[in-house]
């Protein structure tokens, strides 16, 4: 279980990390990062919206499935945010910019080796990081 | 909602030239979500912005809301990108009707509407 202010600071901290690693052209490591920086800071925001000290809140097998996962889209309806962020929305073009490079299961991309991430890819996606978390901070 | 999105093809290939892929697919069996797969020349990376505001406007006059909210996103890739070359094995009017792993991600369900590499 992480605690929703462990959420915030992590997020932060795993932003910083993404600096490094861009500086050091780590650009694989640097993909995988900043997917886990949005999976944080839409988890933080869950615990906002739903007001969650903790996450997952319950240890109920059913509950969990929907809290218990890295994939985006399950976790954009918990965090409350589909309003900025899903179809219509003001931001709806830069979560899909994002998005589109983490398909489903995207942790996957940590096992990969090389090839789909480049500098001009990794700084495009990061942009748009910027944007979603710069976003998701007001409603955190 | 596919044969909106053939019909939606038809509007885009009229307005902006051919298209190399189109396709929805879901890949979270959890929300039950679409994510619109693009791709075609004329949609440069520079272009993005222009592109999916095109894209977006189209399938709001197309499609019902409910039909509208239930994409999660509109991808726009270039041709070389590994998201297009795993979907382009496809045809043009497949449907993925089960669970299918495709170069890295999971397809619960898909249709390509459009397929062409050589558009």
């Amino acid at each position: 279980m992480a605690k929703y202010e462990d959420l915030k600071t992590i997020t932060d901290a795993r932003l910083q990390t993404i600096q490094t690693l861009i500086d050091a052209k780590d650009w694989d490591m640097t993909a995988y990062m900043m997917g886990c920086v949005l999976e944080y800071a839409l988890k933080a925001t869950a615990c906002k919206t739903l007001s969650l000290s903790s996450y997952p809140p319950v240890k109920s097998k059913k509950i969990e499935t929907f809290f218990r996962t890295h994939e985006f889209d399950s976790l954009l309806i918990i965090s409350g945010l589909l309003d900025i962020f899903g179809s219509g929305g003001s931001f709806f073009g830069n979560w899909s910019a994002f998005t589109q490079e983490y398909l489903g299961q995207w942790t996957e991309i940590r096992f990969e080796v090389g090839g789909k991430w480049d500098e001009i890819k990794t700084n495009s996606v990061y942009n748009e990081l910027k944007v979603l978390i710069s976003e998701i901070k007001k409603r955190w | 909602m596919v044969e909106k999105f053939k019909e939606i093809l038809k509007k885009i290939e009229e307005a902006k030239g051919k298209v190399i892929l189109f396709a929805i697919i879901k890949t979270d069996d959890l929300s039950d979500k679409w994510s619109v797969i693009f791709s075609a020349d004329w949609a440069k990376t520079d272009k993005r912005d222009e592109v999916f505001n095109f894209l977006e406007d189209l399938f709001k006059k197309t499609l019902t809301q409910e039909e509208h909210q239930s994409i999660a996103r509109i991808g726009i890739y270039m041709r070389d990108d590994y998201v297009v070359k795993s979907l382009l094995v496809f045809k043009k009017d497949f449907v993925i009707k089960e669970e299918t792993k495709v170069n890295g991600f999971t397809t619960h369900e898909g249709y390509i509407i459009e397929s062409n590499s050589s558009n």
